[in-house]
């Protein structure tokens, strides 16, 4: 981003600033020198071109204190600046009453290019020009001292800044944002956030897994058991037949009642399928059905329904030209048709209450005819079971009469087949779905089987999902890790480009001490040739060491902002006024120096002749004016009247 | 604004130090570009971190 | 659309349908879900969806009951007019028919929202069979059972016509 100052404009503010208008132009020199009064208003100047790049906040104090001293009640500071060539005016308006300050904005470029009344700069400017950045290029001597305190973290923070190495938290915030998300998305199905957690997740899944496991043997136990069961009665019920077989009287006896058995099981057969066919017809199925249904047809007919005409028959109508009577159909006629059609049951829909209507008329089908099938196949129910039970018996009989042996078979038939419905019941509690029976025998998934595969399948995921973020989680981890990494590298990498390329002008710049930056830490730490550590510094010095790391840290960053200072050579001597001349401006495309006269002296001289240097002196007029005069002879031969040549040091000797 | 040298010199030696898949490695140096440039989706950077294998190295 | 079965029916019929010795059983499932219907049209409740397998059915009747589509769309008309005291306007009952009826919808003669209420009255109709019929061991049992179970009614008046707005009719276990 490019940076220019084209020109401010004061109006109503204290000092000498009651009407000033710098115009710097559209392409401004790169050297601009204003000079002004001691106390005409540099350094209020300063403050207001750093409150009108940053929009910062003035308290009603500051706002009161810009005011004029014959009283005005409002006043204003209108600032111009390009970014990256697009003219951009922040005017600041004081209302000197109430302390209350506002800002507007116009942009020239944009498509509403209109006003704003809000401090609206393009939000790249915005994030970068913070009030503490702001210092480092509106500058003057405060910061130098700041810059070599640790308290104030000035020059990591310039370099952090400078270089865009915030944006790598921008990157750790946004990785923190997406875990905080992911985890409270899943907190709906599991808790887990920590790893404690997620380890009884994998326990529950690991028992409910064993659990299936065990049912699941078990089931193949019992059925195993049932077959064996099932086997060896049939095999006993066998004997017990064969034996019984061999008396020829019990045989043919029993013989002929399995023989009934048999014929009975037949008749039922065939009649319970008689039964069942018949019941497919609704009327005989559901008894009410026909009277219902009769009483359904008696209202359609009384209302004239499924009516004749279909809606088809009015669709067919509308589409034709001429209505049934002869009369043109014209379109709000056509409307009115198709409007009546939607009232109308389709031609199908009438054809199905016609065909229920029809089918209700005709059926001879009457529930009560079904009486007698009924009583008859519950007779022969009976009659079946009657032969069973006579069958049973003279089983019985034969067995008691066959000697304790038979006697000892049969206990055994039955007690394998008391056994067989055991394992059969077991058999259907692990095996049912069915949920009525779940809730009566109170099986849970730890006692049926599809209920536990549910189980298993749950448990899976609540486990897949709290790994999942649990697995965010050290992913998260490992990321911030890397970025904090590349941060602290990152830094000390450019720490040390910085750190170099100030050590070079320093050396230029003084060059008697050889003084060093030894650390940019939080703050410039510096030594010199005597001192392994150096903390007292001449305030000139200080200076220098300021100019040569703002330079050094301007020179390759990718902003290309002006360089605005305030008294730049006042508490050096003529040596580093020198010295410092043929560093510092030169690293800047654009350089504003508020100058007074005592700075002439070795260092505005400098710029004398200079094609791109525009020289504009501020001369105190009555009532808080001053007159703007322009350039070079005016500049020379100002003469501030506060002037006493013993008082400045920086005079030539 | 493009990325300061620096910025990419570091990336490259932290990501040297690790044993991260290739396709973090990738996706970390085009982050930090677009970070610089001014255009970063939250879906780039969950894409960065489900590229990272827990079981390799804590990220030295 | 098609039809889907009452949860836990064919479980109910497990027996009858599982039979070894040769005893007559149910053709298929949808002579099971036909009873069942018979019994939830007449009792005029639906069951709630959540009654129903999710598994989907039938798209129609099976052969024997093609014939009796229609006499089926006008139970189901006279049991939501019941249902829903619908009165006996012309407009009302036309209305109805044709929300109900479409024909050329795979053998039903119903539209969507007709088979669906279908589906619900042959749950609400087997929650009834459940509670009044132990679990059959046999088809005559059953049928037996089930021709008995219209009689009490039988013999006396119509019901009288609920004139009950929708209830969806409760589970028997909670």
């Amino acid at each position: 981003m490019q940076l220019r100052v084209t020109g401010w404009r004061c109006h109503n503010i204290r000092g000498n600033l009651r009407e000033i208008d710098i115009d710097l132009s559209l392409t401004p020199p790169r050297w601009t020198l204003v000079q002004m009064n001691n106390g005409g208003g540099k350094t209020t100047t300063m403050s207001l071109i750093r409150a009108a790049l940053t929009g910062q906040k003035l308290d009603a104090e500051t706002v009161k204190g810009l005011r004029p001293e014959d009283g005005e009640s409002m006043g204003s500071f209108e600032l111009r600046i390009l970014i990256d060539g697009r003219l951009h005016v922040i005017t600041m308006y004081f209302d000197y009453g109430s302390g209350g300050h506002s800002f507007s904005t116009a942009r020239a470029s944009e498509a509403d290019g209109g006003l704003l009344d809000t401090h609206a700069l393009p939000s790249e400017v915005r994030s970068l020009i913070t009030p503490q950045f702001a210092e480092l290029f509106v500058f003057d001597g405060e910061l130098a001292r700041k810059i070599r305190s640790h308290s104030s973290d000035r020059a990591s923070s310039a370099i952090r800044t400078l270089y865009g190495i915030d944006r790598l938290e921008t990157l750790r915030s946004t990785i923190e944002r997406l875990l905080d998300e992911q985890q409270s998305r899943v907190a709906a199905v599991t808790q887990a956030r920590d790893k404690r957690h997620v380890e009884r997740l994998n326990n529950a899944l690991q028992a409910a897994r064993q659990k299936l496991k065990g049912l699941e043997d078990k089931r193949a136990l019992i059925v195993g058991d049932c077959d064996h069961a099932k086997a060896e009665r049939d095999r006993i019920n066998k004997e017990i037949g064969d034996r019984i077989g061999q008396n020829e009287e019990a045989a043919s006896e029993l013989d002929a009642l399995e023989e009934n058995l048999r014929k009975a099981d037949l008749v039922i057969l065939g009649e319970t399928n008689e039964l069942r066919t018949s019941l497919q017809s609704p009327f005989l199925s559901c008894p009410r059905a026909l009277g219902r249904l009769q009483g359904l047809s008696a209202q359609l007919q009384a209302l004239q329904l499924p009516e004749a005409a279909t809606a088809e028959f009015f669709q067919e109508l509308a589409d034709g030209e001429f209505c049934v009577c002869d009369e043109k159909i014209t379109p709000p006629i056509r409307e009115k048709i198709l409007t009546k059609a939607a009232t109308f049951m389709a031609a199908d829909e009438s054809g199905v209450i016609n065909s229920m209507k029809t089918l209700v008329r005709t059926t001879d089908e009457d529930p009560a005819r079904l009486q007698q099938p009924v009583d008859t196949l519950v007779g022969r129910i009976r009659e079946r079971h009657r032969i069973k039970q006579k069958l049973d018996a003279k089983r019985a009989t034969y067995i008691a009469a066959g000697g304790e042996e038979l006697t000892a078979l049969k206990e055994q038939a039955d007690k394998h087949e008391r056994e067989i419905g055991r394992l059969e019941e077991q058999l259907e509690r692990l095996d049912s779905t069915d949920t009525t029976y779940q809730l009566n025998h109170g099986l849970g998934w730890e006692q049926n089987i599809p209920k536990c595969k549910a189980h298993v399948a749950e448990c899976d995921e609540r486990y897949n999902t709290a790994t999942d973020t649990h697995k965010l989680l050290l992913q998260s981890r490992i990321a911030q890790k890397v970025l904090n990494n590349i941060e602290t590298e990152a830094l000390s990498l450019l720490r040390e480009k910085v750190r170099t390329a100030t050590n070079v002008k320093l050396a230029q710049l003084v060059p008697a001490e050889r003084l060093e930056v030894v650390r940019i830490g939080s703050a410039l730490e510096l030594s010199s040739r005597n001192l392994a550590r150096k903390d007292n510094v001449s305030e000139g010095q200080s200076l220098s060491i300021a100019y040569a790391f703002l330079a050094s840290l301007f020179e390759s960053a990718n902003h290309r902002l002006p360089f605005i200072i305030d008294s730049p050579a006042v508490p050096l001597d003529a040596e580093m006024r020198r010295e410092v001349i043929k560093v510092v401006p030169e690293l800047f495309e654009q350089t504003i120096m508020f100058v007074i006269s005592t700075e002439r002296q070795d260092f505005a001289e400098a710029f004398y002749g200079r094609p791109d240097a525009r020289f504009i002196t501020l001369v105190r007029g009555p009532d808080g004016t001053a007159e703007q005069r322009d350039g070079e002879d005016a500049f020379k031969t100002f003469q501030d009247e506060d002037d006493a040549p013993a008082q400045n040091v920086g005079e030539a000797a | 604004m493009p990325v300061p040298s620096e910025l990419l010199d570091a990336t490259d030696a932290v990501l040297e130090a690790t044993n991260q898949p290739d396709e973090f490695k990738s996706r970390l140096r085009a982050l930090i570009r677009n970070a610089a440039e001014g255009g970063v989706e939250d879906r780039d950077v969950a894409g960065l971190v489900a590229a990272i294998d827990i079981d390799s190295d804590t990220g030295a | 659309m098609t039809l889907r079965r009452p949860k836990d029916m064919r479980t109910y019929f497990k027996d009858i349908q599982g039979r070894a010795d040769g005893g007559a059983r149910f053709e298929t499932d949808f002579d099971q879900f036909y009873l069942c219907l018979m019994v939830g049209l007449d009792d005029g409740r639906l069951a709630p969806e959540s009654e129903l397998e999710p598994a989907e059915f039938n798209k129609g009747y099976t052969a024997p009951y093609k014939p009796f589509a229609p006499v089926i769309a006008g139970m189901l008309v006279e049991a939501e007019m019941r249902r829903q005291g619908i009165p006996t306007t012309k407009d009302a009952i036309q209305r109805e028919i044709r929300n109900l009826i479409e024909v050329g919808n795979g053998g039903t003669q119903l539209k969507e929202e007709g088979t669906k209420l279908l589906s619900r009255y042959a749950a609400r109709g087997f929650e009834l069979i459940r509670e009044e019929i132990p679990k059959p061991r046999t088809l005559e049992d059953f049928l037996v059972a089930y021709y008995q179970r219209w009689k009490p009614a039988e013999d006396g008046a119509e019901q009288p016509a609920s004139d009950a707005d929708e209830t969806t009719a409760a589970l028997p276990a909670s």
